[in-house]
């Protein structure tokens, strides 16, 4: 299924939690799948499938309470998901990235993994384009003094 | 543009193209490795965001034996599954037929993902052509459908809508040829609803935490039959 991959993806920066990116995922094409005819432009496949996959996480988090994500746990001992790169920088990255609220990573994982414009971002978040940079400032911003904070150099 | 608006354009999009930002890169060295860090900091957020995904399983992965107790697990899964299934189809066989109100809640509950807080609406021609199926009509700007769809519903195609209401999203089965009968309330798991009759069939909502009477009201003077 294309784009499956940027869909896991998306669902696992949000929700943090690999079992569950793949379960929402599986959901999620399911989903898709059934309401084929909705989707009028085969070129907007992929943030229809990405706002599928938001509404099935956010569906998710309304019907159950989940554990609180270890964020240790998530980085260190989860290998499968976090292990593409063994390099220092990468995983400390990956640290500061699931410690950013979700309100400033998604709009980040939208632009820098999934290639949306800031429009683009505004209009899957239903958030005006300014409170876009606003996030996307402030998530660099943090992400940046933890970098620096980690090693003492810049990134 | 100053130092300080340029950065935060950068902070935000370290590859903006915006001509403001390039013309200060020219003339100020500092903001111009101000923007070749950010753009080296998303190279790797990038990196760090590209985790392995299931779909990416090596050559060796595919290919490698299973392992040795997964077999033998399998079967004892498939075997209580079927035990399951078909205990599901007996009951299922010696149950009598849904109501209802349980068909539309189940019918509801199969097409969850439309229940959403959304401000987006659907076509309007869409919207036209799924009541127009069923001989409907919607007065234009009478309600703010996000969803619609022609759904199978107790043998006949009906027009399944979403509304956005200022209570949430309700769900809306409108039923053309149902037997004739009074209003009947809906109360299931934190679920309300109202099935209504209408000028031909009924009409069905659901919602959570809102006034449902109302709604179908304003549907049914809303809806030309």
């Amino acid at each position: 299924m294309p784009f499956r991959m940027d869909v896991f993806r998306f669902v696992y920066w949000l929700c943090r939690d690999r079992a569950l990116a793949e379960d929402v995922v599986q959901e999620t094409m399911l989903r898709a799948w059934r309401s084929l005819d909705s989707l009028s432009d085969e070129k907007a496949a992929r943030p229809w499938l990405l706002t599928i996959a938001r509404r099935e996480l956010a569906r998710v988090f309304e019907r159950k309470r989940l554990p609180v994500v270890d964020l240790d746990a998530a980085s260190e001992l989860d290998p499968q998901a976090l292990a593409v790169d063994d390099r220092h920088e990468v995983e400390e990255m990956r640290r500061a990235i699931l410690k950013l609220d979700v309100i400033h990573r998604e709009p980040l994982v939208l632009q820098v993994l999934m290639g949306y414009s800031t429009e683009e971002i505004a209009r899957h978040l239903e958030i005006s384009v300014a409170a876009v940079l606003t996030r996307l400032f402030r998530a660099r911003q943090v992400l940046r003094q933890q970098m620096l904070g980690s090693d003492g150099t810049q990134p | 543009m100053n130092c300080e608006q340029f950065r935060t354009i950068v902070g935000a999009e370290p590859d903006s193209t915006d001509p403001d930002v390039l013309a200060h890169v020219e003339h100020c060295p500092d903001c111009a490795r101000y923007r070749e860090e950010m753009q080296a900091m998303d190279r790797l957020i990038y990196r760090a965001l590209a985790i392995e995904t299931p779909a990416e399983k090596t050559t060796e992965q595919v290919l490698s034996p299973p392992q040795p107790r997964a077999p033998r697990l399998w079967r004892m899964a498939a075997t209580v599954l079927l035990t399951v299934l078909a205990g599901m189809m007996a009951l299922w066989l010696l149950t009598p037929r849904e109501s209802f109100a349980e068909a539309a809640i189940t019918h509801m509950r199969h097409e969850q993902a439309s229940m959403v807080r959304t401000s987006e609406t659907v076509d309007d021609t869409r919207l036209e052509q799924i009541l127009a199926a069923a001989g409907l009509q919607l007065k234009p700007g009478a309600a703010r459908v996000s969803y619609a769809q022609s759904c199978q519903f107790r043998g006949q195609q009906i027009p399944h809508l979403v509304v956005q209401t200022e209570h949430g999203p309700a769900t809306v089965l409108v039923v053309p040829e149902a037997p004739a009968q009074q209003r009947e309330k809906i109360d299931e798991d934190g679920l309300q609803g109202v099935i209504m009759p209408a000028p031909r069939g009924v009409i069905v909502v659901l919602g959570e935490n809102m006034p449902v009477d109302e709604v179908a009201h304003t549907l049914l003077s809303a809806l030309q039959y």
